[in-house]
């Protein structure tokens, strides 16, 4: 599976949608994710991904990681995967 | 009884759009509507449930195409939960104005206000006084000298016990008991409940010389501000030598517990199963969440959020949000609970390094 595809699963399961319902300009507040689900989508991204996500939980637009649409997670997350790797 | 979309909207304050004359009975959820139902229809999401009832009118989210909903009026109201309140106040039945039943078991001594209500086998003891237009349910006690403000509803079953003072239009779900004696025992010698305190624990604790508890009376009664709603089932204890008490405008929701000598503030909301231990002090404007408890002679600051579940064991300043057991602030439980999850990780990659 893509990390665009686990990224998606991941929301798709926290937001208690089908992945399919999942689109990549969607916000999370487009498919019901609030700030806790938002936590929790994160710890289940580190731990999927074995990555460190920069993120401030109490002011999640601050944070360095992106999380204004489902395509900017995907591509922070790629972006962390890759950097992290190395 | 019916009243029109038009009516509607306008005890809203909402919009109404299309044919605002069609009389409406009742509320009902969009997919079993029937066409003298009002469809509440608030968010985007109960678009496929319309088209499976029959509504002709719905209430509907700001900018729905009503029309291409197949409705013939629609009210748009900018607050959905708001224009719940105003509805739903127009569209219940009023309750029954039978006047006093002959199965009441009322003292002579009572003072019962004027258009007061007293359902069958209630109790109204010695020198109680019903302030006016009060509505009393069946099966509800009432002790001696107790007193009850106006245009109160206190539902079936309902027991206000001595020294108990309502405020006006409070509302009292069924089974609530108010002025029980509170839960309040002493030992001769320091308890192992003082000396767990004390010690935080430490070291074992071995069984006392004389392990009786002895009652502290609860002689103080309970005093409930005007326009309190409490929920089935739910207890206010007596204070031990002053009222506890519950202020204006406070909301509290089915089973929950409001300890001996507390004192909550105004417009707070104590959700289900919440517990406020004795002789704490809760500000104006707190929310204490479902399931969330308070222990006992703690002062929690105006505006303070308790989520859910949380348990307070120490003072809280005024506007702060806690979470946890114990609780903590918000922040500090979220940065905790991320580093708990980050742990297994952690010490992954520190048994990777050695």
């Amino acid at each position: 599976m893509s990390i665009k595809d686990q990224v998606i699963a991941i929301i798709a399961d926290q937001a208690m949608l089908e992945p399919s319902d999942i689109k990549m300009d969607n916000t999370l507040a487009d498919v019901g994710i609030d700030s806790l689900g938002l936590v929790e989508s994160i710890f289940a991204i580190e731990e999927c991904f074995d990555i460190t996500v920069p993120f401030n939980a109490n002011n999640p637009t601050e944070s360095e990681f992106d999380i204004s649409s489902i395509a900017a997670i995907v591509a922070a997350v790629e972006k962390l995967k890759a950097e992290q790797a190395a | 009884m019916a009243h029109s979309v038009k009516d509607i909207a306008a005890a809203l304050g909402a919009e109404a759009f299309g044919a605002v004359d069609l009389l409406i009975e009742g509320a009902s959820e969009p997919a079993t509507a029937t066409a003298t139902d009002l469809a509440l229809a608030m968010t985007p999401a109960y678009c496929d449930a319309l088209a499976l009832g029959g509504a002709q009118a719905a209430v509907v989210w700001a900018g729905a195409d009503w029309q291409a909903l197949g409705l013939k009026a629609a009210i748009i109201a900018p607050r959905a939960r708001l224009a719940m309140a105003g509805l739903t106040q127009m569209l219940d039945r009023p309750l029954p104005a039978d006047g006093i039943s002959p199965h009441a078991a009322i003292d002579p001594s009572a003072r019962i206000g004027r258009n007061v209500r007293i359902g069958a086998f209630a109790v109204i003891g010695p020198d109680a006084v019903i302030g006016d237009n009060s509505w009393i349910g069946d099966h509800v006690c009432i002790a001696a000298e107790v007193a009850v403000g106006t245009d109160c509803q206190i539902h079936a079953g309902v027991r206000l016990q001595r020294g108990t003072r309502l405020g006006a239009r409070v509302i009292l779900q069924p089974n609530v008991a108010i002025g029980g004696d509170g839960f309040s025992f002493v030992t001769a010698e320091p308890s192992n409940v003082e000396l767990a305190r004390e010690t935080l624990g430490e070291g074992a604790l071995t069984a006392p010389a004389d392990p009786r508890w002895h009652r502290i009376h609860s002689l103080g009664g309970v005093v409930i501000g005007d326009d309190v709603e409490i929920g089935a089932n739910s207890c206010v204890d007596a204070g031990t030598i002053r009222a506890t008490q519950v202020g204006a405008g406070t909301k509290i929701d089915s089973l929950v517990q409001v300890g001996h000598n507390v004192i909550v503030g105004a417009h707070c909301l104590l959700c289900a199963q919440a517990g406020v231990a004795g002789s704490t002090v809760i500000g104006d404007r707190v929310v204490v969440g479902g399931k969330a408890g308070v222990a006992d002679n703690l002062k929690i600051g105006d505006d303070v959020v308790l989520g859910g579940g949380s348990i307070v064991l120490s003072n809280v300043p005024a506007g702060r949000v806690m979470m946890g057991y114990p609780a903590t602030k918000m922040q500090t439980h979220i940065e905790g609970y991320k580093a708990l999850r980050r742990l297994p990780r952690t010490l992954r990659d520190l048994a990777k390094r050695s």
